[in-house]
């Protein structure tokens, strides 16, 4: 069976995102985890297995290194845990591999949940950093997250002669959407202004282009549509959900062809896929909300191209139009996306889904789209190499 | 007797041009280069349409990034010689430079030519007042060649001018008055009357100290020296950047530190005029700049090293190998034949040194750095490549640049040597 319209969320849930110095990695785990079960409407026996995703263990001392995590924070053996890491699409592969084994007929009910803690330790003192010799032989070479990106950022810039201030226009519309969101990390708006004052981290890039580092987790609880439809108070359900992974480092960096600096041909395989498994032909039309991976502002501009909500060179005139903004068309990120909201990278995919699950049953508060049916959740991970694309709808 | 060829020759001066107190200005290197990546592009250039690898290389430095373990493996890495070479490392003093032409030649009448003698130097931060950065380096062979290379007058007493002990961060030098009398100047002497039996040529004097080598040369009728007021003394590297400079006319070249002296005598051949104009004009070349690029601070970097890693990935990382599948170029080399190219031997490709800037970025948060320019290049051969900016130098898109050895960092104790794209000048 596949998945595609056969699997169900019937209970989600996510901790505060932000700096928490007062929780540690399992104590974020553990609630939301205990948080989705609950909002499931049933005990945590009845499920079954779960899936952890946490990206970098070596930010919280090799906690999490292992499903064993889920086991210890909530008293879950001997049922099988399985921890999946796919740098920035974890939390959302974590879903897609508990939802392969519901629709596989493996289990009835399963968890989902990503948990990251990344604020124990300054990124200078991280594990990350002394191990930049070792992990890939690019990252030896002056790798950076917000490196990676900035390439994109001045290549996309002179292609199609946009402007840093049209950058920033995306750090504005996803802080200003932030402010209605509880779980955001930051709930202040900026100006442009301020977006370029800030300080540079990777030019063109400075500290309000990039996503903070965050401690949070989230989670969601899956089920059959049919034991769903049987026994859930409320449910969405994954309409198409697509993974698209390239050859690792190597590839964004050093292969000709594999990126023109221009968007990530990642996120369109997966687009593809998952439109196919849903029938969306014409997404700006059929999508009511997308949650898309801005870990940078050029991203979120790139990200609209390769979803299809634009043509490509054209995601900087959508944003300008107001169309992803609340209230526009398409609106995009009305969580702050990870830009505001922040990214705890496991938990990030599981947040996005919760988060077009909620609009789709209509349990988003003040971010709620009126009459939305569908929407779409998109990472991105590592230097392009991995996309992860799921789109989510009401029953 | 000791005769061979010069058959090629390169230099290596940063385009640096720092002031140098009453001895004008100095080649200052930036902080990503070193005596190794100068004397890599000194070595490169050397060999550039050479008809075939040298059978040995031999490396003089007194500044080495490596006191032990040695240097002379990596600037053959660096310069992609085969791994069947006889190598040595002489790190003693100023006068290195020419024992390793003396030691070349040998080896040349001994059948083991040609050798390459690479000598490089930067400037030490123990009061080296007269010193500077660059390199050069000649290709040294039997038979004919640009310059004929004999070697003359040798000479070895116990005179301590200047030393060190082990963990001295400064040397130690004897009462100036004892050396003024007695020291190398004195030394130099020592081995030019044996020089020609027609009559002394013109003499070079290459010695640790500028002041002292000009005094020296002019009373032996040497013309003076008139690269070091351009480049400062360029340490071990120095004796063979004079006789570059001076090689479209029959000489004699003394090198001498502390009780240590050697002579060389030189005849020009076809070509020779070329190789001095080039020489002179890299002398006479460079930017002045009112200081040395400072380096960046590194503070909390301290990355762990994997001597197997680096040893793996040196076709790699030091000789810019990819692998060519038929007529397309992976770099670095795939583990498996990539797809469209199953079944296809693999075989090396050392990559263009030349392409254009796709993009950059100005990157602030990288460890190793203070702000390192990173930039993706589409090489003439058409691959992808990804590397850092040369230190100090701004890139913009659609630049052309080139491809030079560089150190990326001393972190976690071990130099990171790479290649870096250099804007085309």
């Amino acid at each position: 069976m596949p998945v595609a319209g056969q699997v169900a969320i019937v209970g989600s849930a996510a901790t505060k995102f932000g700096v928490l110095h007062d929780r540690g990695y399992l104590d974020l785990l553990a609630e939301a985890a205990r948080g989705a079960i609950d909002d499931a409407g049933v005990t945590q026996e009845r499920v079954e297995a779960a899936w952890l995703g946490t990206a970098e263990p070596t930010l919280a001392g090799l906690i999490g290194d292992a499903g064993t995590a889920v086991t210890e924070a909530i008293g879950f053996a001997p049922k099988p845990v399985t921890r999946v890491s796919t740098f920035c699409c974890t939390g959302m592969e974590a879903v897609r591999a508990a939802a392969t084994a519901i629709a596989a007929g493996e289990h009835e009910l399963v968890l989902a949940v990503g948990a990251e803690k990344m604020r124990d330790v300054t990124t200078r003192g991280s594990l990350v950093a002394r191990t930049a010799n070792l992990t890939h032989p690019t990252l030896a070479k002056g790798r950076t997250a917000p490196g990676q990106f900035a390439l994109l950022a001045n290549r996309y810039m002179h292609e199609y002669d946009y402007s840093v201030e049209d950058l920033a226009g995306v750090a504005v519309k996803n802080h200003e959407h932030a402010g209605r969101n509880p779980i955001a990390q930051y709930d202040k708006p900026v100006t442009v202004e301020e977006v370029l004052a800030a300080p540079r981290v990777a030019e063109p890039l400075g500290v309000l282009d990039c996503t903070p580092t965050t401690d949070g987790a989230a989670a969601v609880v899956l089920a059959p549509v049919e034991w769903a439809r049987r026994n859930a108070q409320r449910y969405a359900v994954i309409e198409g959900i697509a993974l698209a992974v390239g050859d690792g480092y190597y590839s964004g960096f050093y292969h000709h062809g594999f990126s023109d600096y221009l968007g990530f041909s990642v996120t369109r395989e997966a687009a593809a896929r998952a439109y196919a498994q849903a029938g969306i032909e014409a997404p700006r039309e059929q999508l009511d909300l997308v949650e898309c991976h801005d870990c940078f502002t050029v991203t979120e501009l790139v990200n609209y191209e390769d979803l299809g909500l634009c043509e490509r060179g054209e995601g900087g005139r959508l944003l300008a139009a107001g169309a992803t903004s609340a209230g526009g068309d398409i609106p995009v990120n009305l969580s702050g996306g990870l830009q505001a909201c922040g990214h705890p990278v496991g938990a990030t995919g599981v947040r996005m889904i919760k988060e077009v699950a909620d609009h789709v049953t209509e349990r988003a508060g003040e971010r709620q789209v009126e009459g939305a049916r569908r929407g779409a959740a998109h990472t991105l991970g590592g230097p392009g190499v991995a996309a992860c694309v799921a789109v989510i709808g009401a029953p | 007797m000791l005769t061979g060829s010069l058959g090629r020759a390169g230099i290596a001066l940063p385009v640096d041009r720092a002031p140098s107190g009453r001895a004008g200005r100095r080649c200052a290197a930036r902080p990503d280069e070193d005596a190794v990546t100068l004397a890599a592009e000194a070595a490169a250039e050397a060999l550039q349409g050479a008809p075939g690898p040298p059978s040995g290389l031999i490396f003089a430095s007194l500044s080495p990034p490596y006191e032990e373990g040695g240097c002379a493996q990596v600037v053959a890495e660096l310069t992609g010689l085969p791994s069947e070479l006889f190598t040595a490392d002489l790190t003693s003093s100023g006068r290195d430079g020419l024992a390793a032409v003396r030691l070349a030649l040998a080896l040349c009448v001994a059948g083991q030519g040609p050798v390459l003698v690479v000598a490089a130097h930067t400037r030490r931060p123990d009061g080296e007042s007269d010193g500077g950065d660059g390199a050069a380096a000649l290709l040294v062979a039997d038979g004919k060649g640009v310059a004929t290379l004999r070697a003359g007058g040798v000479h070895a007493e116990e005179l301590r001018e200047r030393w060190r002990l082990p963990g001295d961060a400064v040397p130690r030098n004897a009462d100036p008055s004892f050396t003024g009398e007695f020291g190398s100047a004195r030394v130099a002497g020592l081995v030019v009357p044996e020089a020609d039996g027609n009559g002394t040529p013109p003499v070079l004097v290459a010695l640790p100290g500028a002041r002292a080598a000009g005094r020296a040369e002019r009373r032996l009728g040497g013309p003076g020296d008139p690269a070091v007021s351009r480049t400062g003394v360029v340490g071990a590297a120095h004796p063979l950047l004079r006789l570059l400079c001076a090689l479209d006319a029959p000489g004699t070249l003394v090198a001498a530190a502390g009780g240590l002296a050697d002579a060389l005598h030189f005849e020009p051949g076809d070509g020779a005029n070329r190789v001095a104009e080039h020489a002179r004009a890299a002398v006479a070349g460079g930017a002045d700049v009112d200081a040395p690029l400072a380096a960046p601070s590194g503070e909390g970097f301290d990355p762990y090293v994997s001597a197997p890693r680096a040893w793996r990935e040196r076709a790699a990382d030091l000789r810019l190998e990819g692998t060519r599948y038929g007529r397309d170029v992976f770099y670095p080399p795939p583990p498996s034949a990539p797809p469209g190219h199953e079944g296809e031997q693999p075989r090396p490709q050392a990559l263009t040194r030349t392409g254009t800037v796709v993009t950059f970025t100005r990157d602030h948060v990288y460890p190793g750095g203070d702000v390192t320019t990173m930039v993706v290049l589409e090489l003439d051969d058409g691959s992808r490549f990804y590397c850092q900016a040369t230190m100090g130098d701004e890139v913009e898109v659609d630049q052309r640049v080139r491809l030079v050895p560089r150190r990326l960092h001393a972190g976690g104790g071990a130099v990171q040597y790479f290649w870096k794209a250099q804007p085309c000048r």
